[in-house]
């Protein structure tokens, strides 16, 4: 029999794969200065109606995975390995023509810079349609009369007379919301949206992130929101996912991030937030230092250059020894870190958290 | 868009008119600087001395006797209005606008000089313009593809040879080939397309082909790069996030966008090349304007020379108005006001 | 003044010649005697002499004519082509050989003039008839010379020998604004012209195309008069103009009018002449040696026959290589080299056997050791005052002595003036540069626009001085083969003028101005001309190089063919080219 036993939605084990699922992934760039391990063993996974929030800083990897999850990458010189589960079908290993047939239809992408990233020279709707029709056999005046009809849906106010308006005529966040229409016309089940509301300001990107609520409520679709916004993420996520490096370095769910978080990184992320539900203490305080090279990334802890909390852990380790995602107090949450998890709790209740 | 048209209409117009000045200045001063009546150039010999009665005759006759700005508002009018070109004695010569005025020389209207002239030019820059555009952009695309590829640097290095070659090296090199050593297509003379399409299309092949050669390595040059830069846009990848497919996305939305600079300078260099083809003319023995003009300035035959000019500043003004106005269609963020 | 607008048609006939590589020494003693054909043999004699009539030749031309209008044109083929439908009171009975002949054509015999040749008369043959049946009349011989003084309508022709000539008042304007000449005395059969000035060579006016008659004041009809005759004018001669497409065809068939009775000087045979104007030179080419077309009328065959009748001799039996009355020199200007010494080691540095290769080889010129070209007057073979070697190399050793004697032993330096835009000139420059150099002569290059070069630049006297332009490159070919036609304008100090000078030496040698002030009266010889060559010689202001040479093709078929050298540089004289009956 050449045919496998199981159906490609089983693991090898014979349990059910989630709905999307990163395995070990890895998309490393060789360039003249070296290779850049832009992503360096990500795993996680997503059911469908969850929404997963992506953090971290810029140049944390965390665009180079969701274009790894489109597809993106093939016909470029990047070099991705591991696997990548979409509803029971592999993309890494993929064809061009099979990932394309996903795109669009199974899974939608929501870019950052909408601007940029809408053709100058299409009309908006022709743009929404032209995604409309790749996939679905219909007549042109269907695709147009689809576009309108998302478009209103987004909210663009006097849709079929916009419908002919070029990108340069729509405000930013109109420029957004017909971004999210082209990537939902097709109701993938899979959303992804990298910094959907960076270039917004605040009133538009709390429509917008309200926007891509509703729809995946509609949808029940799988959402990766990607951003460097924790209050992003804590309004609408389900889970969290804190990158650093390449790598992830803690995961769980939201509430666990926020009230339990154990990474002393993402204790720098929350120290960097600002909130608005209690008096501000001291100011704002960012995390020193930069990002790590990602062409020569630190030996052990990737995190270890910046990290006040190296002189906790015995030897030197953080710089020795690469730390392996664990689980922390809570099951489901991932850490990885040197500190014992109980200590890590300690300086979380006794120095971070009051502070922030 | 009409109120934008109207405003480059204009300016197009106002720039005719001043090379219309400046060149009947040239034409009507540089002759006095040598001290040598224009009228010299009117009849082609040295004339009769300056104080003789037929000296002054022929000075009215072409009417070098008014001042400047009446002689000036004489031309222009000509060309605005037409006029009747008159001896007093011979059939009058009715010059309807835009009239270029007279050759004394040639005995012939020199509108009429250049409406027989502009076919054989406009067939060879259309037909050579269609050729290298095409060749060129194809070219420039399949190398952008893949940079650094086999394909891109058989591409780049046989266009930067092809550039490196003048009309004048890869025009007789193809008429030994073609003409001489294979004769394939044995001496051939222009025939209007109307006459023998056949014909039209021989005696076009060698000069369309060998400016292609020209140009087209330049256009597959520019494609590549501006097809490099644009595959590596936002709104590519946004395209591929559709899922469109790889010719769509190469050709609807990266050669869509790659090839609108391409336009732009696609219009002026068949303005200047219709302006400007004596030499192609000369090797491949063409009797188009290029041609006509050279004739004309080594017979110093300055009615001829003053239309030609204008009629290249014309095609050249009216390329530029045209790529303006096309811009703003292919390039929707162009402000049209 | 004179007009070079012959030498101007030259320059490019020579220029089209001089493109090619090959060489070729000729032999320049042509058969004399008539019969078959042979390289050079219509030069003097007549090829394929034939009374066998009808047919029609196929002649083709680069360009158009400036004018068929008879008045109206100066280029040298055009007044060859103006042989087969125009006559005029005198023509050229021989046209080819060393000597031209003149003959009475209209008129009954050669004409009567005064004792100072102020006064000419001359009586018109009975029974001549134009294309249109119409007579002939004094009349209309009197009104074509006055259309030569309209000249803001009729500006084209060789106007200014006739102003210079004939009697007028100073605001006379031609016929059609100032009416008639009464200097121009006609009766119902005989013509007087007066003069202003003597001139003994007025024969030579009457045999110009221009001096034919056109009808008083009717001309070629409605809408044919003034600057549109020449679209349609009437024929006095054996062959009328029928169909003339501007820059494309000019058909002539037999004028059935004309008599042979009343022409002595035509022996038509034809009865149609097709002339092509096909701008492809190699097209010609091609069509003269397939045999589909039979001469060319304009100019020198194109490079790719002329390789090939160098090299096939059973092709070079139908060509000629006819030396034509046409000099090339180099001017050398004594107001700027004002030593005779200095000039005359230019004289003898110069190499002319280089300089011929740089304008284009054997067949395009032969060394000119004087001033005076075959057909003129005082021409001499064997002149050659200032030799430069039997290789005609220079002569350094005599070009080194005369710098001694110059008192300049180790040479000095001089500008030379050329027009542009010329393929051949820089080449000639260059040269002289390296014949100059070899004595420690050293010459830079200075140049002009060809539009002010004759009129302004070496045309004015002052210009001369300022630049400094010690020797400048000329051409002249007569406009009639006279002694005074060649020189009068070249060499008479008299005739010097600030600008449009011709006279570029500003060369005022009382020896030369005695004997071209006599020649209008008749009273200079050929010996006196010879004299006069050896005299401009002796002042050393014109340095001889070549007489121009031309090459021509014959289709074997052609009947009757001879070379024109009074009118046409050596042009076959279709006037009397038959085919054979086909």
């Amino acid at each position: 029999m050449t045919t496998p036993l199981l159906a490609p939605a089983f693991r090898a084990d014979g349990s059910k794969r989630p709905f999307l699922e990163v395995k070990d992934l890895r998309v490393h760039f060789p360039t003249a200065d070296g290779l850049v391990k832009s992503v360096d063993g990500l795993s996680f996974e997503l059911e469908r109606g969850e929404i997963l929030g992506i953090v971290g800083e810029s140049g944390s990897g965390k665009s180079v995975t969701s274009l790894a999850i489109l597809g993106l990458h093939k016909g470029s010189n990047a070099m991705v390995t591991g696997e990548i589960w979409l509803d029971g079908r592999e993309i890494v290993a993929a064809t061009e023509e099979e990932v394309r047939d996903l795109r669009g239809s199974e899974m939608g992408m929501i870019f950052q810079d909408p601007l940029s990233s809408l053709h100058p020279f299409y009309s908006v709707g022709t743009q929404i349609s032209e995604a409309y029709l790749v996939h679905t056999k219909v007549s042109k005046k269907d695709a147009k009369a689809e576009a309108i009809r998302m478009l209103e849906k987004v909210g663009i106010p006097n849709a079929p007379n916009r419908y002919n308006d070029y990108p340069h005529q729509f405000s930013g966040g109109m420029r957004q919301r017909a971004m999210i229409a082209m990537a939902l016309i097709c109701q993938p089940q899979l959303l992804i949206a990298d910094e959907p509301t960076t270039a917004l300001d605040v009133t538009v990107q709390a429509q917008i992130l309200e926007l891509i609520k509703e729809l995946h409520d509609e949808l029940n679709s799988a959402v990766i929101l990607i951003t460097h916004d924790l209050g992003v993420v804590a309004e609408t996520c389900d889970k969290v996912l804190v990158m650093y490096g390449g790598q992830c370095v803690e995961k769980g769910l939201v509430d666990d991030l926020f009230y339990a978080p154990e990474m002393p990184y993402t204790w720098g992320l929350l120290r960097s937030m600002p909130r608005m539900d209690r008096d501000r203490q001291t100011r704002l305080t960012p995390i020193p230092g930069s990002p790590p090279s990602l062409i020569n990334v630190p030996s052990g802890c990737v995190f270890n250059t910046r990290c006040p909390f190296t002189d906790r852990v015995d030897g030197d380790k953080c710089r020795t020894v690469h730390p392996d995602l664990q689980q922390g107090a809570t099951p489901g949450h991932e850490v990885r870190c040197h500190i014992p998890t109980a200590q890590r709790q300690e300086i979380w209740l006794t120095e971070i958290s009051p502070n922030l | 868009m009409i109120r934008f048209i109207a405003v480059r209409l204009l300016g197009a117009i106002v720039v005719v008119w001043l090379v219309s000045v400046v060149t009947f200045l040239i034409f009507q001063i540089v002759p006095t600087l040598s001290h040598t009546s224009p009228v010299y150039y009117y009849i082609g010999k040295i004339p009769f001395p300056p104080d003789s009665i037929q000296m002054k005759a022929l000075t009215h006759r072409f009417g070098f006797d008014l001042p400047l700005y009446a002689q000036y508002w004489h031309f222009l009018s000509g060309i605005l209005f037409g006029q009747t070109i008159t001896d007093g004695v011979s059939t009058p010569i009715q010059c309807s606008a835009p009239c270029f005025g007279y050759s004394f020389r040639q005995h012939q209207l020199v509108g009429t000089m250049m409406a027989t002239a502009a076919p054989v030019t406009i067939s060879m820059c259309i037909g050579a313009a269609i050729l290298w555009l095409i060749g060129g952009v194809a070219v420039g695309t399949f190398s952008a593809l893949k940079p650094g590829s086999l394909v891109d640097r058989v591409g780049m290095t046989g266009s930067l040879a092809a550039v490196s070659l003048p009309i004048f090296f890869t025009g007789p090199l193809l008429l030994l080939i073609f003409e001489y050593t294979l004769g394939v297509l044995p001496d051939v003379s222009y025939l209007p397309i109307t006459q023998d399409p056949a014909q039209w299309l021989r005696s076009m092949i060698l000069p369309w082909v060998s400016l292609a050669f020209l140009f087209g390595a330049l256009y597959a040059r520019l494609t590549r790069s501006n097809m490099i830069e644009t595959m590596g846009e936002d709104y590519i990848r946004t395209a591929r996030a559709k899922g469109l497919s790889r010719p769509t996305v190469i050709v609807r939305h990266g050669l869509r966008a790659a090839i609108t600079p391409i336009v732009t300078i696609f219009g002026i260099d068949l303005g200047t090349l219709v302006g400007s083809t004596v030499i192609t003319e000369t090797v491949f023995n063409l009797r188009g304007l290029g041609y006509l003009s050279i004739q004309a300035i080594q017979q110093s035959d300055l009615p001829v020379i003053l239309g030609v000019t204008i009629i290249a500043a014309v095609v050249l003004v009216i390329a530029n108005f045209i790529v303006d106005i096309l811009y703003a269609f292919i390039d929707p963020r162009v402000t049209v006001y | 003044m004179k007009i070079k607008r012959k030498g101007v048609v030259l320059v490019s006939l020579l220029a089209a010649t001089a493109m090619a590589l090959v060489g070729c020494s000729s032999p320049t003693t042509p058969a004399t005697t008539s019969g078959a054909s042979s390289f050079n043999a219509a030069i003097a004699g007549i090829v394929n002499p034939s009374t066998v009539q009808g047919g029609t030749v196929k002649l083709l031309t680069s360009t158009d004519c400036d004018s068929w209008d008879p008045q109206n044109t100066y280029y040298g083929w055009c007044w060859n082509m103006q042989r087969l439908f125009t006559r005029s009171l005198i023509g050229y009975e021989k046209v080819n050989g060393s000597k031209p002949v003149l003959a009475p054509d209209l008129a009954t015999d050669m004409g009567t003039h005064n004792a100072d040749f102020t006064k000419w008369t001359y009586t018109l043959r009975k029974g001549l008839k134009y294309s249109n049946g119409a007579d002939i009349t004094p009349m209309d011989v009197k009104y074509g010379v006055e259309r030569l003084f309209a000249t803001d309508i009729i500006n084209g022709g060789p106007s200014s020998y006739f102003l210079a000539t004939i009697s007028h008042p100073a605001d006379y304007l031609g016929p059609y604004k100032s009416g008639d000449l009464t200097s121009i005395v006609t009766t119902a059969s005989t013509i007087e012209f007066n003069l202003s000035t003597s001139y003994s060579d007025f024969n030579y006016l009457m045999a110009m195309a221009a001096s034919a008659p056109v009808p008083y004041k009717v001309e070629g009809g409605t809408g044919f008069v003034g600057a549109d005759y020449g679209k349609q004018p009437v024929s006095s001669g054996p062959f009328v103009l029928t169909k003339y497409v501007p820059t494309q065809s000019v058909t002539f068939v037999r004028n059935k009018f004309w008599k042979q009775s009343t022409d002595k000087i035509r022996k038509p045979v034809a009865n149609e002449i097709d002339l092509t104007i096909d701008s492809d030179e190699n097209d010609i080419d091609s069509k003269l040696s397939a045999g589909t077309a039979d001469a060319r009328a304009d100019l020198d065959v194109g490079t790719t026959l002329k390789s090939k009748i160098l090299t096939n001799p059973k092709i070079k039996v139908n060509a000629d290589n006819p030396t034509t009355a046409f000099t090339r020199y180099m001017t050398v200007m004594p107001s700027v080299i004002t030593n005779v010494y200095c000039r005359q080691a230019i004289f003898y540095a110069a190499n002319k056997a280089e300089l011929v290769q740089a304008f284009g080889g054997t067949t395009s010129g032969v060394v000119a050791g004087s001033m005076t070209p075959p057909t003129i007057a005082g021409h001499s073979a064997s002149a050659n005052m200032y030799d430069s070697g039997k290789d005609n190399t220079g002569d350094i050793a005599k070009a080194k002595a005369a710098l001694v004697k110059c008192g300049q032993p180790n040479g000095f330096t001089t500008k030379v003036a050329y027009s542009t835009p010329s393929q051949l000139a820089p080449k000639v420059f260059a040269s002289l540069q390296t014949a100059l150099a070899r004595v420690g002569i050293k010459v830079t290059e200075t140049t002009s626009a060809a539009s002010s070069y004759y009129s302004t630049f070496i045309g004015s006297p002052t210009n001369i001085v300022n630049q400094g332009i010690g020797i400048a490159l000329a051409a002249w070919g007569a406009d009639f083969p006279t002694g005074y036609g060649f020189w009068n304008s070249i060499a008479n100090g008299a005739d010097i003028v600030p600008t449009g000078n011709t006279n570029y030496p500003s060369l005022n040698d009382p020896v030369i101005n005695k004997i071209l002030d006599a020649a209008p009266n008749g009273k200079s010889t050929d010996a006196d001309f010879r004299k006069l060559d050896d005299q401009v010689m002796k002042d050393a202001v014109y340095l001889p190089i070549l007489f121009g040479k031309s090459l021509y093709y014959r289709n074997p078929r052609l009947t009757n063919v001879t070379s024109d050298n009074a009118l046409a540089f050596g042009l076959y004289d279709f006037v009397n080219v038959g085919t054979g009956g086909k």
